[in-house]
């Protein structure tokens, strides 16, 4: 039913107590939510847990939303910040050795939902490129290149000023195309 | 790479800059090549990252697996709600049990009981004199007034002292001396314990 409520209305009816009405809008944005964690962390538990994260967010504090923005752009605004959080937990994790880097890899592999070799070889070498980058360049290239928003869209999310994010991006390709080579 | 593929690539390039890259592309191979190339490039990874296919189910499960989690985050505050629901009543029982203790030592609590027993026949029929009004201690003076009579009073008056009821009044009384230490004597404990309490707190002990 009614895939094309429109946000707003869906928002309202969640607000007025109708929980079908939020079922609905974790289904129209889970993939968004989902793919930008999962390009962002790179494996699919944590863009799983960063997922059930956002909903969370989402659930508490729909009730809040202004309308001052789209839907999406505050969707992949808590989905970056909630990555780019536990990007930074982990780096911190990595640099004490409280996480065993090799089981941790292994999970990874068991849990994934990309099927078949190709999908993942694909994916690897995705990530591979992606994880090299540090994450504000990282974020900017995924909101630009697979989630194709403007930069207009990508300032509200971030915060930064276009020209800020113009120069990201630019640096960010630089490296894309130069790891290709190798 | 070249500033301008970027800009071109990015779609940054007014309309009369495009047109002039356009043509500079077809006059500079170098500039063409750089320009497939980082094309290339860029769509293997758009391609990496757009047309990867994921197993559905994750999807459909997720609306359950958040419920789930919905549910579960609000169990445990339940389960706390209860847990520490019992800490304010346990905390104010602590609290009023030590108060007590501190201020009822044990070596000081007594029982009706040992208080009578320190007191003689004399002492006794005085402590009854004292607590029994002006009519008690008339009577008392006067030889003549038959010691039933003078029982009766006494037993009146303590039982008015210790609040009993016309009813209890009347079930209790009349009593003499024997009879009373007899009933003394029955108390249970806790019965004691409780007239004594109730002596304490009207000051009488």
């Amino acid at each position: 039913m009614a895939i094309t409520e429109s946000d707003e209305q869906l928002i309202k009816d969640f607000v007025s107590g109708s929980e079908a009405a939020f079922n609905r809008l974790i289904h129209k944005y889970q993939q968004k939510i989902y793919w930008h964690a999962r390009r962002m962390t790179g494996n699919h538990l944590d863009a799983d847990d960063i997922v059930q994260e956002v909903l969370l967010v989402m659930y508490n504090k729909l009730k809040d939303f202004k309308f001052e923005s789209s839907l999406y752009t505050w969707i992949y605004k808590i989905t970056s910040t909630r990555s780019l959080n536990l990007i930074n937990r982990r780096k911190i994790k990595d640099f004490f050795s409280l996480d065993d880097s090799e089981n941790k890899i292994d999970i990874h592999k068991d849990e994934d939902i990309i099927g078949g070799i190709e999908n993942r070889e694909k994916l690897e070498k995705l990530n591979s490129v992606l994880q090299k980058l540090p994450a504000k360049q990282r974020e900017v290239f995924i909101l630009r290149n697979f989630d194709e928003l403007s930069y207009d869209e990508i300032s509200e999310i971030t915060g930064k000023s276009a020209g800020a994010l113009k120069a990201n991006y630019f640096h960010a390709l630089n490296k894309v195309t130069d790891l290709m080579k190798e | 790479m070249n500033y301008d593929i970027y800009r071109y690539i990015d779609g940054q390039m007014s309309k009369g800059e495009t047109e002039n890259f356009e043509k500079r592309l077809l006059l500079d191979t170098v500039l063409k090549k750089e320009l497939d190339e980082t094309r290339h490039k860029l769509s293997v990874i758009s391609d990496a990252g757009k047309f990867v296919e994921a197993d559905q189910t994750y999807f459909s499960n997720i609306t359950a697996n958040f419920r789930n989690r919905l549910e579960t985050k609000r169990s445990p505050r339940r389960f706390l709600l209860i847990k520490y629901s019992f800490v304010l009543p346990a905390l104010v029982i602590t609290i009023t049990a030590s108060i007590l203790f501190f201020r009822n030592p044990a070596s000081n609590t007594v029982t009706l009981k040992q208080v009578i027993s320190e007191y003689d026949d004399k002492a006794k029929n005085q402590l009854i004199d004292e607590y029994s009004d002006n009519s008690l201690a008339a009577a008392a003076e006067v030889p003549d007034v038959p010691e039933a009579k003078a029982d009766e009073l006494a037993g009146k008056q303590l039982a008015k002292e210790i609040s009993a009821d016309d009813e209890s009044l009347n079930r209790a009384m009349p009593l003499n001396y024997a009879e009373f230490n007899q009933v003394m004597d029955n108390l249970s404990d806790k019965q004691e314990n409780y007239i004594y309490n109730e002596m304490i707190n009207k000051k009488i002990l």
